[in-house]
């Protein structure tokens, strides 16, 4: 059968990864839209804390991940909203946690493999539980997002002139950074809080050179990401080399390609 | 009527002699150690394969690959070690669900025999060694019937090797009684306390296998450690260094304090008692003063 | 539907705790098109953000189409002051504007066509259909400018607020955005307010000015207000309102720059 679909974990790693990568297409676009890379860079880096500190407790990683990951969202949230403020509140929210993180591993006796594994993560060690867990939180995420999107677009591309709608703009913000933290706990386990921009921000970032508008860009996105996830699971099973290092590669490249393609391409598509 | 008759006996003869030639049982170690050790009970009857055979690689931090995942879904065996130390292969052994492979893990089987600290470095105590050897004999014998006294006979083989390693032991013992031993990281551990040693700067050890950092009272107690001579002999981690690990080694070298690398799992090849041999032979060149 | 689109007795305003105006009133007609005038900080942003409903009236009576402000506000166009720096260069116009049509509903547009017609018109209106399928990102300041008005017709308003629109344009630019709010005016009976800073470009098009200064405002014709006694009494220290070939300077009694004449409020001289 292609792409090893005959085992069970490369079933796991194809349907797990899909959904991840759905799910992190459009919010990475809004993450794109909102100028918030910072934040979700962050998101990504505090679970390791938590799953430090779930570990110490003998609780599951992952459920210091979700735990550490939403509480920081929280925090994000509240140290302010607007472009240009915020990245002082994530850098203290961060330098925190990943302290925390660091003080958790220092009390811990014994061996801490299971919290450091989840920085870097593992596309081929996905339980079938870990798989329904991220379709579900993938596919909570899509819908939230659905019924949030036209007050979320505008208050992405135009705080004013949201706000003059009576969209409730900070509130949106506070929604939309809680949904970023769980998109970002299903990836980080799965391709690793390192490589997590492979499927966030590479994707929406080539979508966005070459889509003029929001839905065509979610949608070029969402296709790019299920392209990089089949492509580096494929490409890691035929030729070897982690998924994640294979993702991550083709993310880069598509990106180049669109940044040079793009604007080449464009303005007969304008015309 | 005859001819068909011969054709059937030629038929089952083959039957019977292909089942006679088995497939050999497929294994998967999760390090060499276990790999080795698994050779030595199965023999011929088992294809082994050992996922982190290098040196090279932190066994604490390890990413598998697709072929590693295929390997394990394959296996009939697999046999690693607990207790957090391969927790790779505990994702991969979730994620391809498969009831009738048999998983044996040496911390499990020799619960009692586990540090207060959990330190997951249990293959170097022997009797771990030889529980899992004892352990995969059952397993093999379960799998493959026809060669369950082989197996047996291996087994007795594998206990019969470990003698020289325990007279090494002793030798040890009975030359450097009762000493306080420090080290980079708490590897060496279940050895030290067979030998009847006394480990000291834990935390220390405990922070740099966990890649996070001492406190700096901590490392001053450490290094005084060194430089007064309360220890007698220092272990290093062969495999994972530092800029920290290596300024202390380094140190207790100026301090002239016997100092011994160990690895963590068996150099692909070596059978585990010689690989026990080999490394204690280390030791005790170290303590007699005889530098590497 | 009262005559009046906005109607306020004794209008006052406070942000934090420093009052920006006070004892504000004002009657204007449908359809009216109203330059807003003052000096920097003299609360013009505030007011078309209180007409919003943004910022809170803190006294006095306030009534906009006939209703609470924010309760209306599905019928007020929007263009804050500046560009935002939300702004995402990489969408076509059309899009930037569909993202604007009814941006405060919940869910997913399902009718992206009607969107897309409903911005498409926008443009039209705002002269900038030419404009529709190219990034903001290459467009002129001017251009954008346009852009951002169709955004706020997209929804059909009755009223329009507009912030400095006239900033950072050339003459001939901020010559076609008056004449297109007149048009705005005279065509669909939408009532424009538009602050800015000199007087002169508007004298042609307004029906109205509003002259705030001091924590004060006067709404009348430009006859009625820009006098030398109304605005004396406005700034509180001597004003003069020289004409000039049609065209009327505002300035103190004995200089340009009240902080650089010897004449303020407090000092003997003057009085
Ligand atoms: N968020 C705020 N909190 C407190 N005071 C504010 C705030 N925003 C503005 N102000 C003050 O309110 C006053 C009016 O500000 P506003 O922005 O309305 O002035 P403006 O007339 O629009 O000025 P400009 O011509 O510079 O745009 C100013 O004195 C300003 O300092
Ligand atoms: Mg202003």
């Amino acid at each position: 059968m292609i792409l090893g679909l005959e085992y069970a974990f490369m079933r796991h790693a194809v349907f797990a990864g899909s959904a991840i990568a759905l799910v992190s297409a459009p919010m990475g676009y809004f993450v794109l839209l909102r100028r918030q890379a910072f934040a979700a860079h962050a998101l990504s880096h505090v679970g390791f804390a938590g799953a430090a500190g779930a570990i110490l407790l003998s609780l599951s990683p992952y459920l210091g991940l979700f735990a550490f990951t939403l509480a920081s969202a929280v925090g994000l949230a509240l140290l302010g909203s607007r472009v240009g403020e915020r990245d002082v509140g994530i850098g203290m929210v961060l330098m925190f946690a990943l302290g925390l993180g660091v003080l958790f591993l220092n009390l811990y006796t014994a061996n801490a493999a299971a919290a450091i594994g989840i920085l870097f993560g593992s596309i081929v060690g996905i339980s079938s539980t870990q798989m329904w867990l991220s379709a579900g939180v993938a596919l909570g995420v899509l819908v939230v997002l659905a019924l949030i999107y036209r007050p979320l677009r505008l208050a992405s591309l135009d705080q004013d002139a949201a706000r003059g709608r009576g969209v409730p703009v900070g509130a949106l913000g506070v929604v939309f950074v809680l949904l970023l933290a769980l998109a970002v706990s299903i990836s980080v386990p799965v391709i690793g809080a390192l490589l997590i921009f492979s499927l966030l921000i590479g994707p929406p970032a080539a979508a966005r050179v070459l889509a003029r508008s929001v839905e065509g860009g979610l949608l070029l996105a969402a296709l790019i990401g299920l392209a990089e996830t089949w492509g580096g699971i494929a490409a890691s099973y035929y030729i070897g080399y982690p998924a994640s290092t294979w993702i991550a590669g083709i993310s880069f490249l598509i990106y180049l390609l669109a940044a040079w393609g793009g604007p080449r391409l464009r303005p007969r598509a304008a015309r | 009527m005859r001819a068909s008759r011969r054709i059937l006996a030629l038929f089952l003869f083959l039957l019977v002699a292909r089942g006679a030639q088995a497939a050999p049982i497929a294994v998967v170690a999760a390090e060499s150690t276990y790999g080795e050790i698994a050779q030595a009970i199965g023999g011929p009857y088992v294809a082994v394969r050992s996922i982190i055979a290098s040196p090279r690689i932190d066994p604490h931090l390890f990413e598998a690959m697709p072929s590693v995942a295929v390997a394990v879904a394959r296996a009939q065996v697999v046999v690693m070690n607990g207790l957090g130390y391969d927790a790779w292969m505990q994702k991969l052994l979730l994620a391809s669900p498969n009831p009738r492979r048999q998983v044996v893990v040496a911390a499990d089987l020799a619960s009692n025999l586990i540090m207060s600290d959990r330190n997951p470095h249990v293959f170097y105590d022997l009797r771990v060694a030889l529980i899992t050897a004892a352990r995969l004999a059952a397993v093999f014998a379960g799998l493959d019937p026809a060669h369950a006294a082989q197996f047996r006979a291996n087994l007795a083989a594998f206990s019969q090797q470990l003698l020289p390693v325990y007279g090494q032991i002793e030798a040890i013992i009975a030359a450097h009684p009762n000493l306080a031993v420090t080290g980079t990281e708490p590897v060496f551990g279940y050895m030290l306390r067979t030998l009847g040693y006394r480990a000291v700067n834990r935390r220390v050890q405990q922070n740099v296998m966990n890649d996070t950092q001492p406190s700096p009272q901590e490392v001053v107690a450490f290094e005084r450690s060194l430089r007064t001579h309360a220890v007698g002999l220092f272990v290093y981690n062969a495999q994972v260094q530092s800029p920290l690990t290596q300024r202390l080694t380094a140190l207790a070298r100026e301090a002239h304090i016997p100092v011994v690398g160990v690895a963590e799992f068996a150099p692909p090849g070596l059978p585990y008692p010689q690989w026990q041999l080999a490394t204690l032979r280390l030791l005790a060149a170290a303590l007699n003063g005889v530098r590497p | 539907m009262t005559k009046w689109a906005i109607e306020a007795h004794a209008l006052g305003c406070r942000l934090g705790a420093r009052p920006v105006f006070s004892q504000l009133d004002l009657a204007v007609p449908r359809g009216a098109l109203v330059g807003v005038l003052g000096p920097n900080g003299a609360g013009k942003t505030t007011l078309l953000r209180c007409l919003l409903g943004l910022a809170r009236r803190t006294e006095g009576r306030l009534e906009v189409l006939g209703r609470d402000p924010g309760a209306v506000r599905a019928s007020i166009g929007y263009v804050s002051q500046g560009e935002p720096p939300e702004m995402s260069l990489h969408l076509s116009a059309v899009a930037s504007v569909a993202a604007a049509f009814q941006g405060e509903r919940w869910g997913f547009p399902l009718h992206r066509r009607r969107e897309r017609n409903h911005a498409l018109e926008a443009l039209e209106a705002a002269e900038a259909g030419a404009l529709a399928q190219r990034p903001l990102g290459e467009l002129s300041g001017g251009q954008r400018q346009r852009v951002r008005i169709a955004q706020a017709l997209v929804n059909a308003p009755q009223l329009l607020l507009l912030d400095e629109p006239l900033a950072s344009l050339d003459q001939g630019g901020q010559q076609a955005v008056l004449r297109l709010a007149k048009r705005l005016c005279l065509d669909r009976g939408i009532t424009v307010l538009m602050s800015a800073h000199d007087l002169n470009p508007l004298l042609e098009y307004i029906d109205l000015v509003l002259y705030m200064a001091n924590g004060q405002g006067r709404l009348g014709s430009v006859d009625d207000v820009v006098r030398e006694d109304v605005l004396s009494a406005l700034y509180g220290l001597p004003m003069r309102a020289t004409r000039v070939d049609g065209r009327i300077f505002v300035h103190p009694d004995r200089g340009f720059i009240p902080e650089l004449t010897d004449c303020c409020p407090h000092c003997e001289g003057c009085k």
